[in-house]
């Protein structure tokens, strides 16, 4: 994996990380201790700060993108729910890097994209409509389509 | 902001789903694989699919049931029932469950919580706990093997111990109110919810959407289950979902359109 995958997005495929798939493109991680992540996101995974509030982040809930996230999001409303279920989050180094953001307790990155690489923390295939729109968005996208 | 769920549970028999008044008189509402997509399409939040017979011979029908409904689903999909060991958790996941429920055999022995959390992480571990407010009204007792056992363990505190084992979230069921369509326990939930860090599904008693919004309101419960409420026709997805949008609940609004297959 720590091979494959960089090497398949430098060949310029486009790849689609969802949930820990989009947490391990970052530089590392420090759920059951720091650990190593893939490095092809600059940033930290670490775990999310919501005093108060249930861990894990379970439910679905709204994200603010950025204009960067257009070509994933188009034909999705501005109000549109997603599935989350995690504890750990990632925050990327890069503001470019991070094109969506929910806030739970604090803002976290729901969705990351750099060039043809692309994760979300929410789960589009549990998101209903709108997470089967984004997942044939992202299929549609140039080097997407197997 | 963070929605609150609306989970319609469809307990499942020989592949077929059954609803029950109280844990008895069930009386079969249909194809399980049809109900949770026409429940996803208008607007549930997640389906809970629950073996209620979990005898060794259904266990294979249960897992294919699972995987024909998982197939159609685009929502998350929680099953359980008779779910006894780490094994048995992962056959689900397989099948196609997001999270697995697990009820008398963590009260058996509450070690199968921690290996199973540890196997496949705390987020798709769910403890379902069968509770009924004991005759003195000093609390609630947890009841084992479909709410039919008394087993002495304070509903409280075996939802603490639970979540510090690796319980994930935990669905709880009033016996006292399953069934009868007059409204969740609120004191139960209340207790259950301010004691562990870990979302809580309501579940027994929904019978209107007044019912659904007190639940729902506040820090009480993250979910609420219905079952023969829905099944029967009685509360639609679209009526819950207006209340709680009329109570300022956050919600997800049922969507418009349907799936871009």
């Amino acid at each position: 994996m720590t091979t494959a995958i960089p090497a398949f997005v430098a060949n310029g495929r486009a790849l689609l990380g969802i949930c820990l798939g989009m947490q391990v493109l970052l530089t590392d991680g420090d759920e059951g201790g720091l650990c190593p992540g893939l490095g092809l996101i600059d940033g930290r995974v670490r775990q999310l700060q919501a005093p108060g509030l249930k861990i894990p982040h379970v439910g679905w809930n709204t994200v603010d993108f950025t204009p960067a996230a257009a070509p994933l999001v188009a034909g999705i409303g501005r109000s549109e729910y997603f599935y989350f279920v995690h504890s750990y989050a990632a925050f990327p180094a890069n503001p470019a890097a991070w094109q969506g953001t929910t806030c739970y307790g604090e803002p976290f990155a729901a969705v990351v994209g750099s060039a043809n690489l692309w994760g979300t923390q929410f789960h589009p295939e549990k998101s209903g409509r709108a997470g089967l729109t984004l997942l044939a968005n992202f299929l549609s996208l140039p080097g997407g389509a197997a | 902001m963070l929605a609150k769920r609306i989970i319609p549970c469809l307990d499942v028999r020989n592949g077929r789903v059954v609803k029950g008044v109280s844990f008895r008189d069930l009386i079969d509402a249909g194809d399980p694989a049809a109900l949770a997509e026409r429940y996803a399409l208008t607007g549930a939040d997640e389906i809970a699919l629950l073996d209620i017979t979990a005898t060794l011979e259904n266990r294979n029908t249960f897992t294919t049931t699972v995987t024909r409904v998982a197939e159609r689903l685009f929502v998350p999909l929680t099953a359980g029932g008779g779910v006894r060991t780490v094994a048995d958790v992962g056959r689900l996941l397989r099948a196609g469950a997001d999270k697995v429920t697990v009820n008398s055999a963590a009260i058996a022995r509450p070690a199968l919580l921690a290996e199973a959390a540890d196997a496949f992480g705390a987020q798709c571990v769910v403890l379902a706990i069968d509770a009924k407010r004991r005759a003195d009204r000093t609390g609630w007792e947890t009841y084992s093997h479909g709410g039919t056992r008394p087993t002495g363990l304070d509903v409280v505190a075996w939802a603490k111990q639970a979540v510090a084992l690796g319980a994930g979230e935990i669905l709880l069921t009033s016996i006292d109110a399953d069934g009868r369509q007059t409204g969740y326990d609120i004191q139960l939930t209340g207790a259950v919810a301010r004691a562990v860090s870990v979302p809580v599904i309501a579940s027994g008693g929904a019978g209107s959407t007044a019912d659904v919004v007190a639940i729902l309101k506040g820090a009480l419960a993250d979910a609420a289950l219905l079952a023969s409420t829905l099944h029967s026709g009685r509360l639609s997805i679209g009526e819950i979902k207006a209340a709680l949008y009329a109570a300022g609940i956050p919600m997800r609004p049922p969507s418009q359109e349907g799936l871009p297959l």
